[in-house]
């Protein structure tokens, strides 16, 4: 349970984000979006129904593939790759693989081409054994058949069906003006995509694969359509006409079809927000998608946040957006989840990881050129997600992380990493503010003004906590100290975390203290990244080469 | 002959001499006027000179982050090489918004000219491929949409004439 202390201070966080105690007039924006009790729900809703894939930018800059929970926890970066981009991931149905395309590192992606862009990978859906497809340029947007037995793909000359094990092209479509982003329907009919056909400029449209006929589901500037699982509905971004947001140019929404065009409805749109990349689950009941301040995606920059919502729920609407609200008077205005930085979502309700934990070789090794799927080791599942539900409800930590956004943001999750929630969109809280915090977790201290003295809360600039982990590898060469748990990688128990101090950036120090135990290779606290860390690793001559530089929101 | 009359005739016969050098320098400078940009002739199945008709609203606009094609309708005036079908033509040009001489780039290279931007009533010296969805995967914006515009050709070459 929280402390009265920490819960004193989280409502006067929520008083100081909404001064009339929280009733918000508007919807919440993505952009400012934290976990109420509605989204609270939804996040425990979906927490377990499979996994999203997705690119993000890595700590390196370029772009790997990550999975999370639809939620946002567990996330993990699967590929680990800094020589090279990679992009454009899709489970297959089965979601027993997943293709995607990688790129040298130093070309940018093109979010008008990057469906053709390097080579056409296919791995296993936990990353394991990436394997290239397609030399540069081949296969460009390659769509899973629903058995995954073939692709379709798309280029000038027209759509090519094309059998996965033998790389034979097996059938031919004239390509009907399509041009990007083909998808194969779930009932194996019909390929939807982007064309210029069926309007002045692009728009989402089916081919029927039987007769290659063609027509549209909804016309000018719509794009990145997927289908439902019943093949007879497709989610699409769709700008509409007549905005005169955004400099007259209007925001991009998500909108939902029949397949034959018709019942055409808003599903989410947010003025400031380009929302592009819908993703519906497995079972037709959510949509994942991103959303973006800038338009193809954010590509160029890092992403944007991802966002999930309920259909049931929809239409959403999200921020102020008064001119969309007068338009759609009966739309909601939540719950809707705001999930990590990422680019082109997608779903897949198998279990591609038995538990939740890191992998030894994933995060652990951020040097590693190969990526985490060659050093993969399998870890004592059971062990481990015993000793997460150990953990579970042993109250909450507080901490500062790298947000969404850029800025440094306060943070609380359970302490096996679940359920974690922003609690601030502070941009500048700052990573060298010192906290402590005893055993009991009954008080916390801060450095510096504002500091919680006497109960007060702080200020939000000043509440601030930063963790760092070490590698049980490293940990069986220390001697155990009183009151201090030491990793033992090859008893077979459940892998604890050695604790010890290290150097923050400025030269101030903290201390974890004894006896917390951690998942082995796993952090369980969002960490001062960077600078703060490099500083921990050379500045800490009691434990060399033991600080490990940690993805930034790795944990859920 | 006398003196006089020797300087008579050598001063016309410079004089001719003259002339027929002005007029020597003359087609010199024709023969080396500019011709025909010679990329022109080694671009594209078809060469045609012809007047933009007009730029619809929103035809041309620049967005950084789109690249895409507009389609723009002319009047032809001449045709050098190869056939187009009718005295009005629709052609498709690449991210119209550039110089023709900064329009390629990775995903689009065979496209170019001296022309630096668009203006209605301008005469441009082209050259064409036929079908522009068999030389172009991407976004298409085209006001013509719906007059059937038959073919869309596609400008892999453009030149300002004049205008």
């Amino acid at each position: 349970m929280l402390s009265p202390v920490l819960t004193t201070m989280l409502a006067g966080f929520v008083t100081l984000l909404h001064p009339d105690g929280g009733q918000d007039q508007a919807g919440v924006s993505l952009g400012e979006a934290r976990r109420d009790a509605p989204a609270a729900r939804l996040a425990e809703e979906v927490r377990r129904y499979g996994w999203l894939v997705f690119s993000a930018r890595s700590e390196r800059g370029d772009w790997d593939l990550f999975v999370c929970r639809p939620d946002g926890s567990d996330r993990r970066n699967l590929t680990r790759t800094p020589e090279s981009n990679e992009a454009a991931a899709q489970f297959s149905r089965d979601g027993r693989r997943f293709l995607f395309r990688r790129l040298p590192v130093g070309e940018p992606i093109d979010g008008n081409h990057y469906g053709a862009q390097g080579e056409l990978m296919l791995a296993g859906s936990d990353g394991s054994t990436p394997t290239v497809l397609g030399q540069g340029g081949e296969y460009p947007w390659a769509s899973w058949s629903p058995d995954g037995k073939q692709v379709a793909c798309l280029s000038v000359k027209g759509i090519s069906i094309v059998d996965v094990a033998t790389r034979q092209v097996v059938r031919k479509l004239p390509r009907q003006g399509f041009f990007q982003q083909l998808t194969w329907s779930p009932d194996g009919r019909w390929l939807s995509g982007v064309s210029n056909s069926f309007g002045a400029s692009w728009s989402v449209a089916l081919i029927e694969i039987a007769t290659g006929k063609a027509h549209a589901v909804s016309g000018a500037d719509c794009c990145t359509p997927d289908w439902f699982p019943d093949s007879r509905r497709l989610v699409f971004s769709n700008r509409p006409a007549g905005q005169s947001e955004n400099h007259g140019n209007g925001w991009t929404q998500l909108w939902m079809a029949d397949a034959d065009g018709r019942n055409r409805r808003l599903v989410y749109g947010e003025d400031g927000r380009h929302i592009y990349g819908g993703q519906v689950s497995p079972d037709g009941k959510y949509v994942v998608f991103t959303e973006n301040v800038q338009e193809i995606g954010d590509p160029r920059h890092a992403g944007a946040p991802m966002g999930l919502l309920r259909l049931a729920d929809a239409p959403i609407i999200g921020g102020e957006s008064r001119e969309l609200r007068k338009l759609h008077p009966e739309a909601k205005r939540g719950p809707v989840l705001v999930l990590p930085t990422g680019w082109e979502p997608c779903w897949t309700d198998a279990e591609v990881f038995a538990a939740t934990t890191m992998n030894p070789g994933t995060e652990q090794d951020p040097t590693s050129s190969q990526g985490a799927v060659a050093r993969q080791q399998p870890q004592p599942a059971a062990a481990v997600s015993s000793l997460a539900a150990e953990l579970h409800a042993k109250g909450w930590i507080a901490f500062s992380a790298l947000s969404d956004l850029g800025g440094w943001d306060l943070f609380v999750m359970r302490p096996d990493g679940s359920q974690r929630s922003e609690l601030t969109r502070a941009r500048d809280c700052p990573g060298n503010r010192r906290p402590r915090r005893d055993l009991a977790g009954q008080r916390r201290r801060h450095r510096k003004a504002g500091a919680l003295r006497g109960g007060k809360p702080a200020p939000l600039r000043e509440l601030c906590l930063a963790r760092w982990s070490v590698s049980a590898a490293h940990a069986e060469r220390r001697r155990p100290r009183p009151g201090r748990q030491l990793a033992n990688q090859h008893d077979g128990r459940p892998h604890v975390r050695h604790t010890g101090r290290a150097w923050y950036e400025h030269g101030s120090r903290a201390e974890i203290s004894p006896g917390q135990r951690w998942s082995e290779g796993r952090s369980l606290a969002g960490l001062g990244l960077g600078a703060a860390l490099d500083l921990c690793r050379d500045r800490s001559p009691h434990h060399p080469g033991t600080l490990i530089q940690h993805a930034p929101t790795v944990l859920g | 002959m006398s003196l006089r009359t020797s300087r008579t005739v050598v001063g016309s016969l410079l004089l001719a001499v003259g002339l027929m050098a002005a007029a020597c320098a003359k087609r010199r400078e024709g023969a080396a006027s500019p011709g025909p940009d010679p990329e022109l002739a080694k671009r594209g199945s078809i060469e045609v000179t012809a007047r933009l008709i007009e730029i619809p609203e929103g035809a041309i606009f620049q967005r950084e982050l789109y690249n895409y094609a507009t389609v723009l309708k002319y009047q032809v005036l001449e045709v050098h090489r190869g056939r187009v079908k009718g005295q009005t033509i629709y052609v498709g040009h690449y991210n119209p918004f550039k110089p023709r001489s900064e329009a390629a780039d990775r995903r689009v290279q065979d496209v170019g000219g001296n022309l630096k931007s668009f203006r209605a009533g301008q005469v441009h010296r082209m050259a064409l491929e036929e079908s522009m969805l068999d030389h172009y995967l991407g976004g298409i914006l085209n006001k013509y949409y719906g007059q059937d515009p038959d073919p869309i050709y596609w400008a892999v070459w453009t030149d300002l004439v004049s205008g």
